[in-house]
This record gives C-alpha cells, structure tokens and sequence, in this order.
C-alpha cells in the first residue's frame, strides 16, 4: 500500500496505474465541487474531465506539490472562474493574470504547448524545477522562497532565469509564430 | 465569497453519487485527449516547419491535424461494434495437471491444477475480459487502448503490466493475487476500494471475514509452481494438503487435528515424488507420520 506521495512520484514517471487510481479517487469530489459553482451537469463532466487532463499534461510538477488536496482545490476552482469568464458577456477578457513572466495560465488555456511544456520541466534539475514550480505555480514572491529553500536571493533569480531560458528555447518557436501570424 | 469560504466547501464536498460507470467513460475520455495531445506535442517540429509558410494555409493545417485525429478515434469506436457473434471458450485443467492457453490477443496463461478458465473467442468490447475460477500465471499482451481485466468471484484484477499470478480456488480461505512484472490494480468486490501493486507484491484476501490486505513477497517462489515446485511459507497444514492434492492428484486425510495450529515453511524445487514429499513433510513436523493405501489415498497421523 503505497501513500499519496509515492502515487504522485509514479504518476510523474508516466505511470497510466497510479493515474487511474487517483482518478478514481478525486473525479467525483471535483465534479461536485464543480455543481456547485457551476450547476450544469454535462458541462462540469467536461471541466472535471479538462482538470485531470492538466495534471496528467503536467505531471513533472507533481513531485514539488505539497498538499495535493489544495493543488486539486486550485485546479478546480480556476477551472471553474476561467468558464465562467468564458461565457460572462464582459469583452474585456484580456487573458487572465497574464503578468509579465507568468507563462504559465497562457499555456494551460493552450493545450497544445503542454505537453511540450511538461517535457522541458521534466527535464530541469531538480533545484531549478523546485524553484520554477513555487515561483510560477504558486506564485510565491522571491523573499519567501529564499526563506522556503534556504537558498539566496541570487539563486533564485537564476533558477528562475534559467528555466524560463529553458522554455523559451523550446517553446519560443510555437509562441513567436503564433504571435507572428495570429497577430497580438 | 471569499477564498476561504470557497475552500472550506471543497474540503467538505464528497464524491457520492457519481456512479461507475461515469467515472469510468470519464477517464477514458482523458486517455483519449491526453494521447492525442501526446501525438500533437511530439509532432510540434513538423508543425512548426510546414506552418512557416502562409499564415492562413499554416491555420488550416492546425484544423486538418484536428479533424483527422478526431477522425481516427471516431473511426477506432466504430471499428469495434463488430457484428460477428461471439463465443465464449472454456478451458479446465483437472488436479495434477497444468494446462498452457494462449488468448485471441497472444496473451499467454498457464492453468494450475483444478482451475477454469473462460474467455471470448475475439476480444470485441472496450476490455479484454476472462474469468478464473482457481489459478494461473498471465503472461499480458500490451495494449494501451484494451485495458486486461480478470474476474474472480470475489475481486477483479485490471492490468497495467506484464506477468502476475492469480490465486481463486473456489475452496480456498484466502484468495490472491501476486505481481511478478509491471503493474495491476485489484479491485475488490466486496469493499469496492482499488489497491494498486508493485512488482513483489500480494493482494490477499481473506474470504471467510471479506478484509484484504498487501503484503510484501517473493513473487518467484509464488509462481514456483511453474516449474513444478512447491513453495510453502508459514503455510498451514490445510493449505499444504489442498495443494499437494492438486498437484500430485491424490486425497489426503487428516486422521488427527493436532497440526490446527502448525506453522510450515519448506521449498520443494527438486521435483520431489509424492513419497519424499510427505517423508519431507513428515520430518519438519514432530510427531507426524503418514500412510499410503493402494488406492493412492494418504492418511496423516
């Protein structure tokens, strides 16, 4: 019998087993959660269905997430604002927290890059992809994570340096062009 | 409503009524996206090369990349409502002997003694499904899309990996399953819950209070039957006769109850007859003696 951490490990290493078991385990609290925010039946099957495939298409990140509970929790509820938004009348949806750096909300609404994505966090040393992970996923500010890795101040901005080099030189070809062509 | 709020009904939200089969059309809707992702994610540099042409023709080969995946899985779905009727084989396996079956989809299984086996002639649903009734080795054939799946009366056993045994005698008090190779998932019939295995590990249950348990093993000496030996680890007396009764196509009785208690563990690997088995037997345990009729009935006193 192995604890939710393991089950996390193995499901960043691409295990499709580990996968089913916690899919198993949370799809139905997600998609209740989801009724009560939203209260259409097929649509939360969609968006519940949508969630899990994020944290399959970004699996690498599962080993630095703490509290899966809470990681879920977030998923969902972002899930469940960026619908809403999505069929709001507001036109002044101009992408959703897209600050400069944070390229992470504009990936995750392209499905497209995350698999790419995935592969380049995959590949990150382990202190870099920590780093990475609290910075751009949990929004943590620099002091805290300073205070969190007990690292300096110098080092994470170049964990954090480093692995945005890393996914612009991936991705940067799939975004440019987008931009280039689709215009903005 | 502020994020606390929101958080605090999460925590207090449960997963009731969401039937199975829900849950299980819904997952494999995410293997289907997440594949084609996959495919898509792993084909960006063609994507990228083609698409620095003309921007509109670069959008339109976005769209055909599309529709031809969703094409193929539609076209996938379609293919498997085959109308050819299908059969369902039995194979039975009588005690002391053991019997090798190879599935439609080049699966492999060899029977134990006194064991069935049921299975469709093509493998047509969305699983591949057999039943056993005793126990067997399987040898599974990968296929990401048909996930494998063993009925047992009691549990089903759902493949991920390669090689596993499966322990069901109908007369037994504890049923298992034991992984060798890959990975399974074992669900339980009657707690409904979902246990996962590592290579090395036994999912065990006991029928006569319904609780399971995993325990850690050596799965070798678990499938040592393969190869004609007998592997015993603090085995019961019961246990050791029902098995040696399989194997060797004998009836044993056990003229006294004073080995209720007995604890065995020993390894027969050299093809021992039945008669240095039961002297072997007869030495580990004190006081035991046995007695051969001609109708090869054994009595233990």
């Amino acid at each position: 019998m192995m604890d939710e951490k393991d089950m996390l490990l193995r499901i960043s290493e691409g295990e499709e087993a580990a996968f089913h078991v916690i899919f198993v385990e949370y799809y139905p609290k997600i998609k209740n959660f989801l009724l009560k925010i939203i209260r259409d039946g097929d649509i939360t099957q969609d968006i519940a269905q949508d969630v899990f495939v994020k944290i399959w298409m970004m699996r690498s990140i599962l080993p630095e997430v703490n509290s899966f509970n809470s990681y879920l929790y977030r998923m969902s509820k972002n899930a469940a604002i960026n619908y809403l938004k999505s069929i709001s009348r507001q036109t002044s949806l101009n992408g959703i927290d897209v600050e400069d750096g944070n390229v992470i909300e504009d990936v995750l609404s392209s499905k497209e890059k995350l698999s790419a994505l995935n592969d380049v966090i995959r590949e990150m040393p382990e202190k870099r992809r920590k780093v990475f992970v609290l910075s751009r996923f949990y929004n943590k500010p620099n002091a805290e994570i300073v205070e969190e890795m007990n690292i300096t101040k110098k080092t994470v901005e170049n964990h954090i340096n480093l692995a945005m080099k890393d996914i612009n030189k991936d991705l940067l070809g799939l975004i440019s062009f987008f931009s280039f062509f689709v215009g903005g | 409503m502020t994020d606390k709020d929101l958080f605090r009904i999460w925590n207090l939200t449960k997963g009731d009524n969401v039937s199975k089969k829900e849950i299980e059309t819904a997952y494999s809707n995410v293997r289907k996206i997440t594949e084609d992702l996959e495919v898509r994610g792993n084909g960006r540099r063609v994507l990228k090369i083609f698409a620095s042409a003309v921007a509109a023709a670069a959008v339109m080969l976005l769209v055909s990349v599309l529709s031809v995946s969703t094409y193929k899985h539609i076209h996938k779905s379609d293919a498997l409502a085959v109308e050819e009727p299908v059969k369902f084989i039995e194979c039975v396996t009588g005690n002391g002997e053991t019997k090798s079956v190879s599935l439609p989809d080049s699966t492999k299984i060899v029977l134990n003694s006194g064991s069935v086996i049921i299975y469709p002639s093509s493998f047509q649903t969305s699983e591949r499904s057999v039943y056993l009734s005793g126990e067997a080795v399987f040898d599974v054939t990968k296929d990401e899309e048909k996930p494998f799946v063993v009925e047992t009366s009691d549990f089903s056993v759902r493949v991920h990996g390669t090689k596993f045994d499966i322990s069901a005698y109908s007369d037994a008090d504890e049923i298992s399953t034991t992984l060798c190779r890959g990975s399974v998932s074992v669900v339980s019939h009657i707690d409904r819950k979902e246990y996962l295995l590592v290579p090395d590990e036994r999912f065990q249950m006991d029928r006569s209070t319904g609780t399971s348990q995993i325990l850690k093993i050596d799965s070798e000496e678990s499938i040592s039957w393969l190869r004609r030996s007998l592997c015993f680890r603090s085995a019961s007396i019961h246990d050791i006769v029902k098995t040696i009764e399989r194997q060797y196509d004998v009836h044993i009785y056990l003229t006294t109850n004073r080995y209720e208690d007995n604890i065995i563990t020993a390894k027969f690997i050299h093809g021992e007859t039945l008669d240095e088995l039961m002297k072997a037997l007869c030495m580990l345990t004190p006081g035991m003696s046995y007695s051969m009729n001609s109708d090869s009935e054994i009595y233990i006193k």
